[in-house]
């Protein structure tokens, strides 16, 4: 593969190479299905080999041009992109896949890059930017530039662009909010549950804990949205608290809620199982909620109801490297959030100011991923819904996009247990609430 | 399969017929390009039966009573359209056509700096008056700076904005008119889609060429356009003024600029215009006008019609007729004007030329000021393109090719 260009102002891949995660997730992934969703696990540890691909450039940063043939030619048009604005975060959670450093999206990047989206999403009329990072708000002055720029450009070309952001919600204000709810954006926060949890995984880079900082903002972001979702990432050590955080989310007024479990390899069969009652306690509050009027929706649990309605599988886990990519801060093309690793470099799919590489996404660009599976799903209770969970992750667990690993299936029957039991309880005793949402959704959708 | 059995055959209907851009096949082209068959030799019709057919099949295009929709741009300068008298003027005209049909009106301006919120508070009013909402309002100025209190307005009342370039007034004949990246990248990062309109002279078109990465990169991929420089309303034939290119130099810059960005090919004049002449027609029958007709409203009241040159406009009304006449009466005149000064007859230079039914013609009159070299350039790559894309598009039928089921 070609080498993109660069200047030695703006090196690829900085020297984190004493660090690596052994586990990783997708941040901004849109599409569900069954995935493990946007989990992000694992623990810091010395990585096997330091050598990272060294990028050369002859040209100059400033004289780089947007190549608008560096789009797909074949294969699935891209409508949505997670545009990392910047690698720095103010938060050092203790699972964190993405290598961090002090640098960020030049500007004309970042409008190179949604001049991008608009040439390589073909003729889709609708397409999406989610703001990723490190912690995209670290760049909101950027992002006030950007997003009008979108929606008007877009809008010329006869196109609607919508932003979206994940964020930790700490540096939420006022006049972010205000922001957000100007330009219809939507986003997630990443919050990992009660306090004490919130504290001990995801402290500020001066080892603070940040939970004081999320609870202030939670009321201004869902002022804004109201279904924001609460997105947790769950490692063995906080499995046994998600009914304590669940709690906790609920008082905060979340009404949509995910517990990700992360970095498979890093769970057992007792940690499991602990993942497990959680969840069928989680599943009789959910009947609870429903029974007493109020929707709530639980990732997984959700997925798995869908799936029971809808009665057939679906074909892709994601969208990653199909309709959906990673830009990251030099522009280049990669699958997904989690997929830009020095060590993944036969997945960089090109860079906007070089090429596109249809070959290095052939592998994901498949009409039907499902069939690619390299177990055997034919009995799993969980079929109606998985999709084969995240390729990044399984990849980084067992080498393979179409492999998962044992742990990321079992947690994913565990949904797909307590999603049935949750469904046919509520069925049976017809609950309005439940049948509105999900038997009107699929009607609507048939 | 020789070309001119069929033109000598359809001579009454003047058809244009291409051969050598596919083996052994001829494509005949209705005059205003409305229709194209292509006949190939496996199987063509042959003997009188086929011509009949053929023939029938252009008349059809004349007596069809969906013709094309006609497109009015209506050209003035910003000294006209800050006028509340001006503004009355461009909504009459607006009025022209009906409902109908599409309308712009391009505010040209050879100053940097204006007013914003007059030009916001006279688009207010047009906006609120015009009853045909395909009307669109551009301007084109070497845009010194950004009137960011008025642009979220001003965009949302759909305000197009081209960027001269190239020359305007005050340049030297040999001179390039220097840009405004800043404000050119302001109006791109807003979100104006900034097209550059580079008017092009003898002496600027190499410089065009080198400066296009710079252009795209401040403009964010907007694309540009390469006019020749008659089409500047502030230009006039003469030593005082710059000299148009070689036709050679600049049919294959056009050419060659194309093929290098194809990206652009939607705002991309002159080629746009062209390629649209030949998707849709370049006459009216109906009418019997051309499909695109430009007005130019000038300062000193006179309002001309032209068809590729402000310079070779021909005096039509005065702004002062125009607001005094009811809608009708002003609509009759132009088109009496159209049919009576406009006729073939009277424009030698085009009168025999095959494609002046898609073209529309140069606009140029017998005592014209223009040189025939000059009317070269205008014409020559008009012709080249038309060709191109004549020969592009999709035939509406094909002779010798059994039918689909």
């Amino acid at each position: 593969m070609k080498a993109m260009n660069k200047t030695a102002a703006a090196p690829r891949f900085l020297p984190l190479p004493e660090f690596s995660t052994k586990s990783r997730g997708k941040g901004g992934c849109s599409t569900g299905g069954g995935c493990s969703g946007c989990s992000t696990v694992g623990v810091l540890e010395p990585m096997l080999s330091t050598k990272t691909e060294e990028i050369q450039t002859d040209v100059p940063f400033a004289n780089r041009r947007l190549n608008l043939d560096a789009t797909p030619s074949e294969g699935t048009f891209v409508s949505v992109i997670d545009l990392d604005l910047t690698v720095a975060c103010n938060l050092r959670c203790t699972y964190c896949f993405k290598e961090k450093w002090n640098e960020h999206m030049e500007d004309q990047v970042a409008f190179d890059a949604l001049l991008w989206l608009l040439h390589a999403s073909g003729p889709v009329n609708e397409v999406f930017v989610n703001f990723m990072g490190g912690e995209p708000l670290i760049r909101f002055k950027l992002i006030q530039r950007i997003v009008p720029f979108g929606v008007r450009r877009a809008w010329q070309m006869g196109k609607k662009m919508q932003f979206g952001m994940t964020t930790n919600g700490t540096l939420v204000t006022d006049k972010v909010v205000e922001f957000w709810k100007k330009w219809g954006m939507g986003f997630h926060t990443s919050i990992d549950g009660t306090p004490e949890i919130q504290d001990r995984n995801r402290p500020t880079v001066g080892g603070h804990g940040s939970s004081k900082l999320v609870e202030n903002a939670v009321p201004k972001i869902l002022s804004v949205r109201p279904g924001t979702t609460a997105r947790s990432t769950v490692v063995p050590d906080s499995a046994g608290s998600l009914v304590e955080s669940y709690r906790y989310f609920r008082a905060l007024g979340y009404t949509n809620i995910a517990f990700v479990s992360g970095g498979p390899s890093r769970w057992d069969e007792k940690s499991n199982e602990v993942f497990a009652q959680q969840f069928e306690r989680l599943g009789d509050m959910l009947i609870t909620e429903f029974r007493e009027g109020r929707f709530v929706s639980l990732k997984g649990v959700d997925d798995a109801i869908s799936g029971v309605v809808r009665n057939q599988r679906p074909q892709h886990s994601c969208g990653a490297g199909r309709g959906m990519v990673l830009l990251d801060i030099h522009g280049d093309i990669w699958p997904c959030h989690p997929w830009n690793k020095a060590s993944e470099q036969s997945w960089r799919i090109g860079n906007i100011y070089e090429h596109f590489d249809q070959l290095a996404r052939a592998e994901l660009d498949q009409r039907c991923q499902t069939d690619l599976l390299e177990q055997d799903c034919a009995n799993c209770v969980a079929n109606k819904f998985c999709g084969g969970g995240c390729p990044a992750e399984n990849l980084e667990e067992t080498g393979r996009v179409y492999r998962r690993h044992p742990n990321a299936c079992a947690h994913t029957r565990v949904w797909a247990r307590v999603g049935q039991r949750v469904h046919d309880t509520l069925l049976q005793e017809k609950n309005p609430l439940f049948l509105n949402y999900y038997y009107r959704k699929e009607a609507v959708a048939a | 399969m020789e070309p001119d059995f069929w033109k000598s055959r359809l001579s009454a209907l003047e058809p244009i017929v291409l051969t050598g851009f596919a083996a052994e096949q001829v494509r005949i082209l209705e005059k205003s390009g409305r229709t194209a068959f292509d006949i190939t030799n496996e199987g063509a019709p042959a003997g009188g039966e086929a011509i009949a057919e053929v023939r029938t099949l252009l008349e059809s295009v004349r007596a069809n009573p969906v013709q094309p929709l006609f497109r009015l741009s209506v050209h003035t300068f910003e000294e006209v359209f800050t006028q509340k008298e001006g503004c009355d003027v461009l909504l009459a005209l607006m009025q022209l056509m009906g409902g109908s049909g599409f309308a712009s009106i391009t505010v040209h301006s050879d100053q940097p700096s204006r007013d914003w919120s007059t030009t916001e508070e006279r688009l207010r009013f047009l906006r609120q008056k015009l009853q045909n909402s395909n009307v669109y309002f551009e301007m084109v100025a070497p845009f010194g700076e950004f009137g960011q209190t008025q642009m979220d307005s001003l965009f949302d009342m759909g305000l197009r904005v081209k960027f001269a370039a190239g020359w305007t007034r005050g340049c030297s004949p040999n001179g390039t008119l220097p840009i405004h990246f800043e404000t050119l990248r302001a109006f791109s990062e807003f979100g104006f889609p900034t097209v550059i309109e580079w008017y092009a002279h003898a002496g600027n078109l190499a410089h065009f060429e080198k400066q296009i990465p710079d252009l795209l990169g401040a403009n964010l991929n907007s694309g540009f356009s390469l006019p020749l420089v008659s089409e500047n309303p502030y230009y006039q034939f003469g030593s005082d003024y710059p000299a148009l290119p070689e036709s050679l130099d600049y049919c294959r810059t056009l050419a060659r600029v194309s093929k290098l960005h194809p990206h652009y090919d939607e705002v991309f004049s002159p080629l746009v215009e062209l390629a649209l002449l030949v998707r849709d027609g370049g006459w009216n029958y109906e009418l019997d006008i051309p499909t695109r007709i430009n007005i130019f409203v000038d300062t000193n009241g006179q309002i001309k019609v032209f068809r590729q040159s402000p310079a070779l406009a021909l005096k039509w009304i005065t702004i002062s007729e125009v607001l005094s006449k009811p809608s009708e009466a002003l609509r009759d005149s132009f088109l009496e004007l159209v049919k009576t000064e406009w006729t073939w007859s009277k424009m030698p230079y085009c009168c025999e030329c095959q494609w002046r039914y898609i073209c529309g013609g140069i606009g140029a009159c017998a005592d014209g000021p223009a040189t025939i070299k000059e009317l070269e350039t205008i014409c020559d790559y008009r012709k080249l393109f038309l060709e191109h894309f004549s020969t592009l598009r999709a035939p509406d039928r094909v002779f010798g090719v059994p039918e689909k089921p």
